[in-house]
């Protein structure tokens, strides 16, 4: 046990007399506190907290998000967030910000609206999807979130409807003189034959510290598609947590994809559950760090059906102190006969500080299945720089173009085209790789 | 001037002394075969030109265009007009041949103080030397070797020459895992960039290569040293003699 009190409990109570929803919403947030209050921060003896201590988060003093409407005019660090032609919301602090925010403009069948408002105004529609595609009981961090349960972005794409554009979600992180946590919660309903792209970008400014740990429930019903695309680009002394709960119906098709370019600590776990056969899932990450950032992708895959497939590909560049760590885990049930399931993780370390933390996972209880995992940790190869040299290229550019070569295989699958963000991720990591990642196969570890 | 002028060259890796005194000129306009039995040196004579890591230089000179090029890196006598074929081209996986060939060409427009391609005008070249080469015009798009048959491959390197216009071009073991049609294209290939500013270091176990790239002087390496020079015909003799003779009196 430990002796401090336990950190974010203040929030917790002071915050439930004044917190949107009816007693289905009160009921909840009693569930999370008291999960929080069970479990409180990993220790060392978490197993899936093993890689990335969390427990610092107990000595920064946070302060609760305001839970009024925030400042029209946020500084949005937009340079920062993913570009393209879409339909924009914007969180600032976990609050959902309508001035900043496309919320009236869309197509027929499209719902978007604010948590809060939800929960003000219908509260009962959203029984059969809040809290339900995670477990607090077993995981802290979505407990807390689930306490603080205030705010955040709702989103329904009604049977049969295609959305063209793809729902861009701003999560904005603005501090000035004390450090914050915020809790946003997501949730999306894909309804029957559905199909759209949601993108994520987590952008911060501000000197103090700030905590954003977010959670999304994503339900894709049956033959329901959505392009999940997830943009990490924190400021050094922001921590970020993530939590996705998936669940997909009958051949519902899912591909998420993340790029992590930074935050200094940061922890993305994503649980899918393919619960209607020849469903898909596909969970991409490209992570490009630097300095002392850290990023722990946890991912857990359950084939609880037959039929169904999955596919993984993480690639992680690492300069300097960074720390990348994967850790993903894939179960197949009893009865998920003919699952394919395949894993690879890959990390390419340019600093002998850099660390690749990789654990895959089977847990197979079928017996017709075809699995397969891979995961490997090298640096640079030599005889492909020499080969790129002795053509007139300069070691700098070399080392760059290898880098893009090496995570090229994570974006394959990120949709392209007008509409899709694969440009722009390939302009933010162009951006990144520009800057000293490739500049010396040695570089100094920053102080 | 010749081209390119070795001078008493002694090279190591590690502690093994693989070239043991090296004299070689190549004027402008000729082409100059290496023969001579595996573990001769060959292969490390055109590495250590390209200026590969992982030999040292004891002893000797490299002067290309009359300068020494000891302390230049491997990109920057690629800049200056040297170029290496591999013996086994490497696979770049996730990089496309059009991106590596567009940034390697820029690299040397970039160094002779001239402008970036223009787009158009890079399809183009790269479109007219795919068909010259035999290869399928999808290649650029594809990731540099990667897939690629050992035959594609050499070409592809090949095609990479042709579209760089070294002044300088050394083919290690080109002929390789080549099939005899594979075999005409790449000579063909190489033949077509024969011109009197440049020079060729063909480097070959077999002679069949020199008959469709006929060289106009041959060098017989054995234990680090060139143990004879002579014309064609000298090629044609190691042929049907071996290189029995040369490796027992090296």
């Amino acid at each position: 046990m430990t002796d401090h009190p336990l950190p974010f409990i203040e929030h917790l109570t002071e915050a439930a007399a004044h917190l949107p929803g009816g007693p289905t919403a009160a009921a909840l947030r009693q569930r999370g506190l008291d999960h929080w209050c069970a479990l409180g921060l990993p220790g060392r003896r978490s197993e899936a907290f093993k890689y990335t201590r969390l427990d610092g988060l107990k000595d920064i003093g946070f302060h609760a998000a305001p839970l009024r409407d925030p400042h029209p005019a946020a500084d949005i660090p937009a340079g920062d967030a993913l570009t393209g032609d879409a339909h924009v919301v914007v969180m600032v602090n976990g609050r959902c910000s309508p001035h900043l925010s496309d919320l009236d403009r869309l197509p027929d069948g499209v719902k978007l609206d604010s948590l809060r408002a939800v929960l003000e105004s219908e509260p009962e529609s959203l029984d059969d999807l809040l809290g339900r595609q995670i477990n607090t009981e077993h995981h802290p961090f979505a407990a807390l979130n689930t306490g603080l349960l205030a705010d955040g972005v709702v989103l329904t794409i009604a049977p049969g409807t295609t959305l063209e554009r793809p729902i861009h979600l701003i999560h904005v992180g603005e501090t000035a003189d004390h450090a914050l946590a915020v809790h946003p919660r997501v949730l999306v309903r894909l309804g029957q034959g559905s199909a759209a792209t949601l993108l994520e970008s987590r952008i911060g400014v501000g000197g103090a510290p700030c905590l954003m740990n977010s959670v999304t429930e994503i339900l894709l019903e049956a033959e329901a598609t959505l392009d999940h695309v997830s943009l990490l680009n924190l400021p050094e002394g922001f921590t970020s947590l993530a939590l996705a709960g998936i669940d997909l119906g009958q051949k519902a098709r899912y591909h998420g994809f993340i790029m992590g370019l930074g935050a200094g600590m940061a922890r993305h776990e994503t649980r899918i559950r393919l619960s209607g056969e020849q469903a898909h899932a596909g969970l991409d990450a490209a992570a490009v760090l630097a300095g002392n950032q850290h990023l722990d992708i946890t991912t857990l895959i359950e084939h609880a059906v037959p039929q169904c497939t999955s596919t993984q590909t993480v690639k992680s560049v690492l300069d300097d102190s960074a720390r990348g760590v994967v850790q993903g885990k894939v179960v197949v049930a009893p009865d998920a006969q003919k699952t394919d399931a395949r894993q690879q993780f890959r990390a390419l370390l340019l600093s002998p500080k850099a660390e690749a933390d990789t654990k895959p996972e089977l847990e197979i209880y079928a017996d017709d299945v075809a699995c397969a995992h891979g995961a490997a940790t090298g640096a640079l190869d030599a005889e492909q720089l020499f080969y790129l040299t002795s053509r007139g290229i300069d070691p700098r550019t070399a080392r760059g173009l290898l880098i893009e070569g090496f995570l090229a295989e994570a974006l394959e699958r990120v949709p392209g085209g007008a509409h899709g963000p694969r440009d722009s991720l390939a302009d933010l990591l162009a951006r990144r790789l520009s800057g000293r990642l490739a500049a010396t196969p040695d570089a100094e570890a920053t102080p | 001037m010749p081209l390119i002028e070795i001078k008493n060259l002694h090279a190591r890796i590690g502690e093994r002394e693989i070239l043991k005194g090296i004299n070689l000129a190549i004027e402008p306009g000729t082409v100059h075969a290496v023969m001579g039995p595996n573990g001769a040196g060959k292969s490390t004579l055109s590495n250590v030109i390209a200026g590969r890591e992982g030999y040292e230089v004891t002893e000797g000179e490299i002067l290309f265009n009359g300068e020494n090029i000891a302390e230049l890196s491997p990109d920057e006598r690629a800049r200056a007009g040297i170029f290496l074929a591999f013996q086994y081209p490497v696979e770049i996986p996730g990089v496309t041949l059009s991106t590596f060939l567009k940034a390697a060409l820029n690299a040397r427009r970039k160094a002779a103080g001239e402008a970036e391609i223009a787009p158009v005008e890079f399809l183009k070249l790269m479109r007219d030397t795919a068909r010259r080469l035999n290869l399928p015009d999808d290649l650029i798009r594809r990731p540099v070797n990667v897939g690629f048959s050992g035959g594609e491959k050499k070409r592809a390197d090949i095609f990479q020459m042709s579209v760089l216009e070294p002044t300088l071009c050394l083919l290690d073991e080109t002929d390789s895992g080549l099939d005899i049609d594979a075999l005409k294209v790449v000579s063909e290939g190489v033949n077509a960039l024969r011109s009197p500013e440049r020079g060729f270091l063909v480097i070959t176990h077999y002679q069949r290569l020199l008959n469709h790239i006929v060289p106009d002087v041959v060098h017989v390496f054995a234990d680090g040293r060139i143990v004879k020079t002579g014309d064609a015909s000298l090629a044609e003799e190691l042929e049907a003699n071996g290189y029995a003779d040369y490796t027992d009196a090296a």
